[in-house]
């Protein structure tokens, strides 16, 4: 037998996030959804419940992307990183370094920008040798459509590049 | 239908005691979701969770501002503890797949998803948003009470527990599934390729995303419409028809087709298995019962003719 105040205790918690999840989970606006999702958003947030669920939706997404990390040496040597292409990978890499595509998708975004310092770095510290470090880090979007109407189906010759960003790399970026 | 009827289906259905195998089955099958998902991460953990990882925490920190409970920003900034986080994170989904100290594992693991979402979100996809609501939800469910380690200590110590369980905590897991595929749904619908049929074309042609080769006979202009339509007719049928038990099997049924032929085609790692360890909670516990026992019959069968 549950004591009734456990019972109405239990009734609450259950309602609440019944009424929580399906706001945060389902398309809705207004007025008052927003409020509501406002004011329970940082508990939300908490503990990671405030997704929503709209892979491939509203449109899946009709355009290969991939990003390279162009390093630029003190003396003037240039190396090109490439993350990793699930494409190229073999079936078991690809499923334990998706990751990386999911990683790379995440950081092209165009309001991405407060990201890409601490991509290029990281680059920065794979990149180059201590006699010839590091100088700058630029880096390279490269997106290719897939549109049936106009038969382009996301060949990599089809890419077309845009700079991300240029990272000027100070020693201490290395360490 | 009156509202004190109502009422009274809705307390049935929150805190009527139920049968806690399925809810045993799904802790099993949760546990081994997440040590896989730990294990495939493992490799490059520090250089998603490491102090000097690709994302830095003060920038993640900075992008995602408020209260965060993160397990990692409660221990020292240093690799040697990230490295060890990995351990028990893995220990404890581990402790939860055989039911040991079940509900502390469920705490543990909750915080170890939790954590690695407010560490490094940009690397985590639908799968292990589930995976995070689950576990939430599981701290709360007596997911120990059978098929566990714990039942083995209290049948030894002679506590007796009651065999039925209350399935509030249970039900929210099972809702939070049923919203997954109903927000899919209302999200895609507003998609004109969803509408139109066309949709898949683009999934399939993604080669960024593709496992194995989507044989030609399913990419045909006819075939991604059927498909594309039968998604949508999925997303919005399953939610609206698994509480009646009349369509639950054909529908697990349709919901296992349609995810495994994801996990065929498409690169999501862990996802649809992700999904799939949920609908055990769906399955008839007396079903589950009599399968477990014949298994458990035919296997200590086996070890009494091999000894």
């Amino acid at each position: 037998m549950i004591r009734p105040a456990t019972k109405l205790a239990t009734s609450l918690f259950v309602a609440f996030h019944l009424c929580v999840m399906t706001l945060f989970a389902l398309p809705m606006s207004g007025n008052w959804v927003e409020r509501i999702r406002a004011s329970v958003s940082p508990y939300m947030i908490a503990i990671g419940m405030n997704e929503t669920w709209n892979t491939f939706a509203p449109n899946p997404k009709s355009a290969e992307q991939f990003m390279k990390a162009i390093v630029v040496t003190l003396r003037g040597k240039t190396d090109v990183y490439q993350f990793p292409r699930m494409e190229d990978l073999s079936y078991a890499d690809r499923y334990r370094m998706e990751r990386f595509r999911k990683f790379e998708e995440s950081v092209i975004c165009g309001d991405c920008t407060g990201l890409w310092p601490d991509v290029g770095r990281y680059v920065a510290r794979r990149s180059g040798t201590p006699m010839d470090p590091p100088d700058r880090v630029v880096l390279v979007k490269f997106e290719s459509a897939i549109d049936p109407n106009r038969g382009l189906m996301g060949d990599d010759e089809h890419a077309v590049p845009t700079v991300l960003g240029e990272l000027s790399v100070q020693p201490e970026d290395l360490q | 239908m009156k509202m004190q009827d109502l009422r009274r289906k809705a307390d049935a259905f929150f805190f009527q005691p139920v049968s806690p195998y399925p809810l045993a089955a799904y802790r099993i099958l949760f546990g081994l979701c997440v040590a896989t998902t730990l294990l495939l991460l493992h490799r490059d953990w520090m250089a998603w969770f490491g102090m000097h990882g690709w994302v830095s925490p003060e920038t993640i920190h900075k992008a995602e501002s408020g209260f965060r409970l993160n397990a990692f920003d409660l221990l020292p900034s240093d690799d040697g503890w990230v490295r060890l986080c990995f351990w028990i994170f893995l220990s404890a989904s581990l402790a939860l797949v055989v039911g040991f100290c079940s509900r502390l594992s469920s705490a543990i693991v909750f915080l170890a998803l939790n954590a690695l979402n407010q560490r490094m979100p940009l690397i985590l996809h639908g799968g292990d948003t589930f995976l995070r609501a689950a576990a939430f939800f599981l701290v709360f469910c007596p997911s120990g009470m059978v098929w566990s380690v714990d039942a083995l200590i209290r049948k030894r110590r002679h506590i007796l527990r009651p065999i039925a369980i209350k399935p509030w905590a249970q039900r929210l897991i099972q809702y939070q599934l049923v919203l997954i595929y109903l927000s899919s749904f209302l999200w895609k619908i507003k998609g004109e390729p969803w509408r139109s049929g066309t949709a898949l074309f683009y999934v399939w042609h993604l080669r960024e995303i593709q496992r194995f080769p989507v044989p030609s006979l399913f990419q045909s202009t006819a075939a991604i419409h059927i498909e594309s339509w039968s998604v949508l007719v999925f997303e919005l049928v399953f939610p609206l028809l698994i509480w009646f038990k009349r369509f639950r099997v054909p529908l697990l049924i349709v919901g296992i087709i349609f995810h495994l032929t994801l996990e065929y085609a498409l690169n999501i790692p862990m996802f649809q298995w992700d999904m799939l360890s949920a609908y055990v909670l769906f399955v008839d516990p007396y079903a589950l019962e009599r399968r477990a026992a014949q298994f458990f019959s035919v296997v200590s069968r086996r070890q009494g003719r091999t000894a």
